[in-house]
């Protein structure tokens, strides 16, 4: 068979041809095996259903393949479904209704599958079945007559196994040759035959069901088997014990992998990027420029790719765990914990996710077919503490907590205890959060929960990897774009107005005041750490650390930083916490980075000892404006952790949220909320701390 | 009146009807749930909710609360002991 994205017999015009079905029928891996590589993936106009298209060429006939979102019947309860039906009755704007239907039909599972095909055969389209999963039906003593389903149907049906691309060309002939079906025999008797008591969709359900009951009589043989394969491993996977564990140690490899797994990668990510980016620091004269290529730019790029390992990890035990069935059994078995809330268990994944970073759990959302649902869960992923949230909490606790042990309890520390509250919090806030919004904005009559739990199979390796390839590309090209344009506009916000006069004025006066403050001081520890402060300005490295803090708090984003110190005053902060709160906005993780730009230490690297070191060393230090009064105390501290445990402080996170609800509403919403929560949260923390330790 | 969330795991019930009409008893339906089908209940989640059924040859999970929607005679399967009897009746063990 020739499948090309580009053949010689481009000039007639190509037939377009919708790819219908269930969920779990194996329609992604049909589709992979007619067009290979989708050659156009977007969204619907006006909805955040996704539209795949793909072009192959058939027997010198150009043919665009589209992919449909899984559906179980016409009569449309979601988004998705309604995009499926609107399409194929060419009520879709812009879209005429297609030449063909293909309908995917599983033959593991005739009885349901032939319900939506009934429905679409009545449409009146040429149509042809692929009747898929023929092997997996095997495997479970089912035996599926393809030549009399096809006469009694009245339209072609061809058995495919689509991974081992069996059937593929002549599933190919079918749709060329296929007319317009004629229709089913018996289905109108079948469906006027229903007691008219019944209501109507019932009546509807009543009728086709009865006649499906007719038409695979004959058609399926079943051979009796003992017990069924899927019988043998539901009996662990859902089991209560052996479930639950098998349950938690898959949730431990996801997460492990996402967490640690990835960490190293992202580390090689970030070099990469620095070598690059100290290349073109050699290539180019120093100036704005310079400083545009390589800290906008190029670093910009580098905070998009640094996503990329967690995304492909995830989604890559997304594919693998949904190709083999357990998806559905995760979903099954959490979902008790997440209805109270008013979700369902489909969120959990994306929730844990959520907990490595708020950017794959999001995109992982896309997993749950209820758009409320989906809605809620990418809302409350970033309450979930994400790994960047990680060194702020390490160097705050490690630096200002006691570290004494709680409640007479030795090993129990309150460095520890301090620490898994913030990530008590995010939960918590999470949960009332979901609980008020299901009660108000996303009030509205329950949707339904029906949940199929699909037959055990073995993952496709193909699908997997384009699952993991779809999801960054599409991260990659809709969401990175944005990010890396924010991380430009970021960039010059915190490097300009560059008035050079008005940072060596501020570096002036900070070594005058230096020099007050050390002549009135009586404390060794104080002088030494004044003193130390006083020399660094007298060596390059130092001034040029000093020159370049100074520069950043005259940056519009420092003056931002000065302007809103009312505002972070009632939290215990002085305007340089406010600063910092501010310039983490382009990534969360850089915030630790950012404290040092603006207690002028220059680039330090927080994590490493030395570098952490410094820093807390710096902090500890830190007065207010004109007073020996410190700025950073146990309540200060607690206050900047739950700021930042509650915050929305990180423009990818916003971006993403954008892309994924397809409305800036969403992360404007989230924005403003969540900032209002932390801000508040930091301010009862504050004021409590301080009220308690004085 | 019987319904399916009073079943025992292990045993099979024949569809009597589904109330109701919003989106919940029309997805049933249209999944396969309908009056004189049998259902087996396979299995209940761990924290007691939801529901593991096999209906037409495949599997589904449902809400016990969903499930308190399709009323059943509990008559029928293999497994179950004695039709009718108070063991069917009793509701799922936690």
């Amino acid at each position: 068979m020739n499948v090309t994205a580009a053949g010689a017999a481009e000039a007639s015009p190509p037939l377009t041809v919708a790819l219908l079905g269930n969920p779990n029928t194996g329609k992604s891996t049909l589709f992979s095996a007619l067009a290979g590589i989708p050659t156009r993936v977007g969204n619907y106009p006006g909805v955040t259903v996704e539209e795949k298209v793909g072009r192959f060429v058939h027997a010198g006939r150009p043919i665009d393949l589209i992919d449909l979102p899984g559906t179980y019947s016409l009569s449309p309860k979601s988004p998705d479904e309604k995009v499926a039906v609107d399409l194929l009755r060419g009520r879709l704007a812009g879209m005429p209704a297609p030449d063909r239907i293909v309908i995917v039909v599983d033959a593991t599972n005739l009885e349901r599958n032939l319900y939506l095909a009934s429905q679409a055969i009545e449409i009146g389209l040429p149509t042809v079945i692929a009747l898929t999963l023929g092997d997996a039906a095997a495997d479970r003593g089912i035996a599926v007559d393809a030549a009399e389903l096809s006469r009694r149907l009245g339209c072609a049906v061809v058995p495919v196994v689509a991974p081992r691309r069996q059937g593929i060309a002549k599933l190919a002939d079918a749709i060329i040759a296929a007319l317009p079906p004629r229709q089913p025999e018996g289905l109108a008797a079948a469906l006027a035959a229903v007691d008219p008591a019944q209501l109507p969709a019932a009546r509807e359900a009543i009728g086709r069901y009865a006649w499906i009951e007719r038409v695979v009589e004959g058609v399926v043989r079943r051979r009796p088997v003992a017990r069924s394969i899927d019988d043998r491993i539901d009996a662990v996977v859902t089991h209560r014990v052996w479930g639950t564990l098998l349950f938690a140690l898959t949730m431990l490899a996801v997460f492990t992998s996402i967490f640690w797994l990835a960490a190293p990668l992202m580390e090689g990510i970030s070099a990469g990027v620095d070598t690059v980016a100290e290349v073109v620091r050699g290539l180019l004269p120093e100036g704005a420029v310079r400083s545009l290529v390589v800290d906008g730019v190029i670093a910009g790029a580098g905070s998009v790719v640094v996503f990329v390992p967690q995304i492909a990890l995830l989604f890559f035990w997304i594919a693998l765990l949904e190709g083999c069935g357990y998806l559905s059994r995760a979903a099954f078995l959490m979902d008790r914990l997440l209805v109270g809330v008013g979700l369902s268990g489909k969120s959990f994944i994306p929730l844990l996710s959520s907990f490595a970073c708020a950017i794959p759990g999001i995109m992982a959302a896309r997993t749950i077919e209820n758009p409320r649902d989906r809605l809620l869960t990418i809302l409350l992923a970033p309450l979930m503490s994400c790994s960047a949230r990680l060194p702020v909490y390490f160097l705050m606790c490690g630096a200002f907590v006691p570290n004494v042990p709680v409640a007479g309890i030795p090993w129990l520390r309150l460095p520890a205890v301090v620490l898994a509250s913030l990530y008590a919090l995010g939960v918590i806030v999470a949960a009332l959060a979901a609980f008020v919004l299901t009660r108000t904005v996303f009030r509205g009559p329950p949707q339904p929960f029906v949940m199929e739990l699909p037959g055990w199979r073995w993952p496709q390796v193909r699908i997997v990897l384009e699952r993991v390839r779809e999801a960054t590309w599409s991260f990659l090209s809709g969401a990175g774009t944005t990010i890396l344009a924010m991380s430009v506009v970021l960039w010059a916000l915190s490097h300009y107005p560059r008035n050079e006069a008005a940072v060596e004025a501020e570096v002036a006066s900070e070594r005058t005041s230096l020099r007050a403050r050390l002549e009135g001081e009586e404390d060794a520890a104080a002088v030494a750490d004044l003193s130390a402060a006083l020399d660094a300005l007298d060596t390059p490295e130092g001034l040029d650390a000093a020159r370049r803090g100074a520069a950043q708090r005259q940056s519009f984003l420092g003056l931002t930083g000065r302007f809103i110190e009312p505002v972070v005053r009632p939290l215990g902060w002085d305007w340089r916490l406010g600063c910092a709160a501010i310039a983490s906005f382009p990534a969360r993780e850089v915030v630790l980075g950012t404290l040092g730009v603006i207690y002028n230490l220059g680039d330090v690297d927080a994590g490493s000892e030395e570098g952490g070191t410094a820093l807390v060393r710096r902090l500890r230090a830190a007065t207010w404006d004109g007073s020996r009064r410190k700025v950073f105390t146990l309540p200060v501290a607690l206050s900047i952790m739950v700021f930042f445990a509650l915050c929305a402080q990180c423009a990818s996170t916003l971006v993403v949220i954008w892309r994924e609800t397809g409305s800036w509403i969403w992360p404007v919403a989230s924005f403003t909320s969540m900032t209002a929560l932390a801000w508040l949260g930091a301010f009862v923390t504050y004021q409590l701390g301080t009220f308690l330790v004085g | 009146m019987t319904s399916l969330r009073e079943i025992a795991v292990g045993s099979t019930a024949e569809v009597e009807l589904i109330t109701g009409s919003d989106p919940t008893s029309e997805r049933l339906l249209e999944m396969g749930i309908t009056p004189g089908v049998h259902v087996r209940v396979i299995g209940v989640a761990p924290l007691g909710c939801p529901l593991e059924l096999e209906v037409r040859g495949y599997r589904l999970s449902i809400r016990r609360s969903d499930a308190a929607r399709v009323a059943v005679f509990p008559s029928v399967g293999q497994r179950s002991p004695r039709a009718g009897s108070a063991s069917i009746r009793r509701p799922l063990p936690r």
